[in-house]
């Protein structure tokens, strides 16, 4: 450190320069709550932010900021070792200069310090009482008395103030905290910060809002003796009494400030009571969320270890509980016959099909096949060609069922007639648009059985449907 | 004391039937599109005022009546176990709680959910459908698109919708995510 001494305007002066040195230190001792800053401390800051300045500046700071320096330009009050450690005391009104600067450094009234301000009040009405006292401005006990309460009064109301100016921008940084926390990608971080922000601010609504706030309500009744207002009602009576009206006009105007207070500071407990209630509560809901989402991730990595299994299981919803058997259900089937005129023609073409396909068949009588060892191939070619006839020689309509209405001819007219002859016409028949005759294949969903013999085939019903041109 | 079923609205127990065997769920309130409000639903106060008759009605028909008290709504359900059942069950736990996991990721209530003037908009569809992990379980319950997975919950009144992109969560949707919280509550205790 510097050996030169500047004196204390100067040093000052520098020291506003550089406020953020100070700010830093202040941060420091509030966090701690000491009213002292260790050397070590000191010094690291300081060396931190000597390190951005060029070489003028750096030798500048060093010499202002040296102990040495500080001590004399009375700056520091005192510097003391204790426990080994070397500790820096600074003059309380250059601290309180460097709080104007930064709403974040007013420090917080405590429940102590409100009580503290108020045993002052309360001695000093307590003389102005005891008729004691000449009520004259002529007599010097009783000014130094008067300047005292007026003294105090104001610095009473003033550190309300800053508090106050402090605890409305609390908001404010909830929701800078909140939304910091909800930048991050990681869920826990968020979590962590969450819950942070929420015992920082319970702290402070415990031990500095509310204790503020029951301070300045009038109904409050304090063991120990009279509350702000009751100082106040007895302070200004005092004066009525003495004539002097000045003052009593004073002491009324500290009532209606303090007053205005006690509704300000509501409303911020008011909103921060709210906030903690929400964000306890959104906590919950988080951490609730995030232990079954996790289960749910967990199901889906299952279906990554399981090859047979594409989709999350069941016995994820029956774990849960939560409407087990909800689906569509079947309505009752209604028979479908009834004796509107569509119904009926539907009826009677299909017969009149029948009818006329059974004629066309009579006519072209085929020749019976018989088998022999040796002529497989030519058999089988002979059949073919006679299912072909058969099929070809069909009446073609709209069939709700082509399959079912080919079965009904095959198995009539073909000695021996297998599955297989079935499905060979099928395919004479939906290959040619001859046969087909106008009519357009429909291959439905709906399907339907047939027997032969011991097997049960299940197949998907054909329609054929004219179409009109 | 049984209502008689000459004192049931004919009509309205004709409802609650067609609702119910579509697989649907039928809640206290509804919302309503067009006076942009929940309003109380008729079928519900049927159901409700008359739980013994339709309790019986629907046990004599192969039936259970299932009746949520906490989330305010019925549905019914086979006795025997359905294996599409719990498939359907799965699907709708699931993407409810893709949009609460969403929904609280952000720091935002749940109970927001279900206020229309909030509710699940436009911004938010689109982010839950930009997330791998969600769109990984889409997936894997099967269901091909968003619009689908979305469609799904609102065809059975777990999601109402209340404008264009825009929904609101049902009591019966959010009786599924308070479950979850206060299990996690009890669990804490």
């Amino acid at each position: 450190m510097s050996e030169q001494r500047l004196l204390t305007i100067p040093t000052f002066s520098i020291m506003l320069e550089h406020h953020t040195i100070m700010r830093d230190i202040i941060r420091e001792m509030d966090e701690m709550s000491e009213p002292y800053v260790r050397e070590a401390t000191f010094i690291s800051r300081l060396h931190r932010y000597i390190q951005g300045q060029n070489k003028d500046k750096q030798k500048q700071l060093r010499t202002a900021f040296s102990t040495d320096n500080l001590l004399a330009a009375h700056i520091l009050v005192d510097k003391d070792e204790f426990g080994g450690e070397s500790r820096l005391i600074f003059d309380r009104s250059v601290i309180g200069v460097f709080r104007l600067f930064d709403h974040s450094l007013f420090q917080d009234l405590t429940d102590v310090a409100l009580k503290i301000q108020l045993g002052g009040i309360r001695l000093l009405l307590a003389k102005l009482q005891s008729n004691t006292l000449l009520f004259s401005d002529s007599d010097l006990d009783f000014k130094e008395l008067i300047d005292e309460l007026f003294h105090r009064l104001s610095e009473l109301l003033n550190s309300i103030r800053l508090n106050l100016v402090k605890m409305q921008m609390i908001n404010q940084e909830l929701s800078e905290a909140s939304e910091l926390a909800a930048k991050s990608d990681n869920p826990q971080v968020f979590s962590v910060l969450q819950r942070e922000s929420i015992e920082k601010i319970s702290l402070l609504l415990s031990r500095h809002i509310l204790p503020t706030r029951q301070f300045l309500d009038e109904k409050s009744r304090l063991k120990d003796g009279p509350n702000l207002f009751e100082c106040l009602q007895s302070l200004r009576s005092q004066f009525e009494h003495h004539q002097d009206h000045q003052r009593s006009t004073a002491m009324l105007k500290y009532e209606v400030s303090f007053n205005s207070f006690h509704s300000q500071i509501s409303k911020v407990s008011q909103s921060v009571d709210q906030f903690l209630a929400r964000s306890k509560k959104r906590l919950k809901q988080f951490n609730a969320i995030e232990t079954a989402f996790s289960d749910l991730v967990k199901e889906l990595g299952a279906t990554r270890h399981n090859l047979k299994r594409s989709q999350i299981d069941g016995q994820f919803a029956r774990d849960n509980g939560a409407f087990l058997g909800l689906m569509q259900q079947g309505r009752p089937k209604v028979l479908r016959i009834s004796s509107s005129e569509a119904y009926l023609n539907n009826v009677v073409s299909d017969i009149e099909a029948r009818v006329a396909d059974q004629g066309l068949l009579e006519k072209n009588r085929y020749v019976d096949l018989i088998s022999s060892k040796d002529d497989s191939t030519e058999r089988r070619l002979e059949r073919a060609e006679c299912i072909y006839n058969l099929v070809k020689q069909m009446k073609m309509t709209e069939y709700q069922d082509l399959t079912l209405a080919l079965q009904r001819r095959l198995k009539s007219n073909l000695p021996e007639y297998h599955f297989i002859d079935l499905l060979e016409g099928l395919n004479f028949l939906m290959r040619s648009n001859e046969i087909l005759d106008g009519h357009a294949v429909k291959v439905t969903n709906f399907r339907n059985r047939i027997v032969q013999g011991d097997t049960v085939y299940l197949y998907r019903k054909i329609r054929t449907e004219r179409v009109t041109q | 004391m049984m209502t008689a079923f000459s004192q049931i609205s004919m009509a309205r127990s004709q409802q609650i039937y067609s609702t119910f065997v579509n697989g649907k769920v039928i809640t206290k309130q509804a919302y309503d599109l067009y006076q942009q409000t929940f309003i109380e639903s008729t079928l519900y106060t049927e159901l409700y005022n008359n739980l013994d008759h339709f309790t019986q009605l629907y046990l004599h028909i192969g039936y259970n009546l299932n009746f949520n008290i906490e989330g305010e709504f019925f549905y019914i359900s086979r006795s025997e176990a359905e294996e599409d059942a719990d498939t359907n069950a799965t699907k709708i736990q699931a993407i409810l709680l893709i949009i609460a996991r969403y929904w609280v990721d952000k720091g935002f209530d749940l109970d927001d959910l279900t206020t229309p003037v909030i509710g699940l908009g436009r911004s938010a569809l689109e982010e839950i459908a930009e997330q791998t992990i969600y769109d990984d379980i889409r997936q894997a319950l099967g269901i091909e698109t968003w619009d689908k997975a979305l469609n799904y919950l609102a065809d059975r009144n777990f999601l109402y919708p209340c404008g264009d992109k825009h929904y609101v969560l049902s009591s019966a949707g959010m009786h599924f995510l308070n479950l979850h919280v206060e299990k996690y509550s009890q669990e804490q205790e």
